[in-house]
């Protein structure tokens, strides 16, 4: 759908969010088609449930037709809705939990009584490039990462790809930044175990 | 390792064993080490040949996450029953 079509004027994001913010329902339907998509892949790499994943999309959306006369515009639309998407798959997944949160086991290195690394090991020299270009490897990859612990999961997810601050994890998932540290280095561990051989 | 339990950064020696290298990954991975903390950590990677090994491949490990998901969003598609579904709930709100 071509919104200056419908509208009959070129549209940048400025004159888009105009728009927004005047209630124009033709707006509302480009964003939603525009990134709704981008949206929906964005929630299903916390949300396996695709139903889960869809739900997170529609409140995000919800959300930010209510919030948009704040919206000030100094992150661009698409990384706003990103953003809030996130919080509301976090969201999603704190209502779905009925047990609490599970702890990540230690998966640290082993040291002898000196602190002195016990383990050595050889150096990856396995090409980044060739391993991400062959299919197989990377989705055997990717569903490793998403058959971890939700919490390792997330905490990978925001730091690793997602690019989020140490801070910025510890209030999304409402835990101390001490907790965020400890809990994305096993989290990194436990990926290394389950991937380890792929790489040599 | 526990890094909530660590005592803290070395202060003035020059030498730190290979678990407290390890308890700092994360923040200096994240450049939140600083001046003499910083300063350290590099010493042991120059003695440390272990160490210097398994942060290299900590790094590699980190890169091939961000670089797995770094495509996936490209061919994004919303299926047309949740665009009309997200519509028709905003109408409801309205």
């Amino acid at each position: 759908m071509d919104l200056s079509k419908k509208i009959n004027m070129p549209l940048s994001e400025e004159q888009l969010i105009a728009q927004l913010k005047k209630g124009n329902v033709d707006s509302f339907e480009f964003i939603v088609r525009e990134y709704g998509g981008y949206l929906l892949i964005i929630a299903k790499r916390y949300l396996l449930n695709e139903t889960d994943a869809e739900d997170a999309v529609q409140d995000t959306y919800l959300h930010a037709f209510s919030a948009i006369a704040t919206f000030e515009g100094r992150a661009s639309l698409k990384s706003w809705l990103h953003r809030i998407v996130i919080n509301k798959s976090l969201m999603k997944i704190r209502s779905n939990k009925r047990r609490p949160v599970e702890l990540i086991d230690d998966n640290s290195s082993f040291f002898d009584t000196n602190g002195k690394r016990i383990e050595t090991e050889t150096e990856i020299t396995l090409s980044l490039e060739k391993l991400i270009a062959n299919d197989s490897q990377r989705e055997h990859i990717k569903a490793q990462i998403h058959q971890l612990p939700q919490m390792a999961k997330n905490l990978l997810l925001l730091k690793d790809i997602e690019g989020y601050s140490t801070k910025e994890i510890a209030e999304l998932l409402d835990i101390s930044l001490p907790s965020v540290k400890t809990g994305l280095h096993r989290a990194r561990l436990l990926l290394k175990k389950k991937i380890e051989h792929q790489l040599r | 390792m526990n890094i909530e339990n660590k005592s803290s950064y070395p202060s003035t020696s020059d030498s730190i064993s290979c678990e407290t290298f390890e308890s700092f990954i994360v923040d200096y991975i994240d450049g939140n080490l600083e001046g003499n903390q910083k300063r350290i950590f590099i010493q042991h990677l120059k003695e440390c040949p272990a160490c210097e090994i398994y942060l290299k491949n900590y790094e590699y490990r980190i890169q091939l996450s961000k670089s797995i998901f770094a495509n996936d969003t490209d061919t994004p598609n919303i299926p047309n029953q949740l665009v009309d579904a997200i519509l028709a709930a905003k109408k409801q709100i309205d």
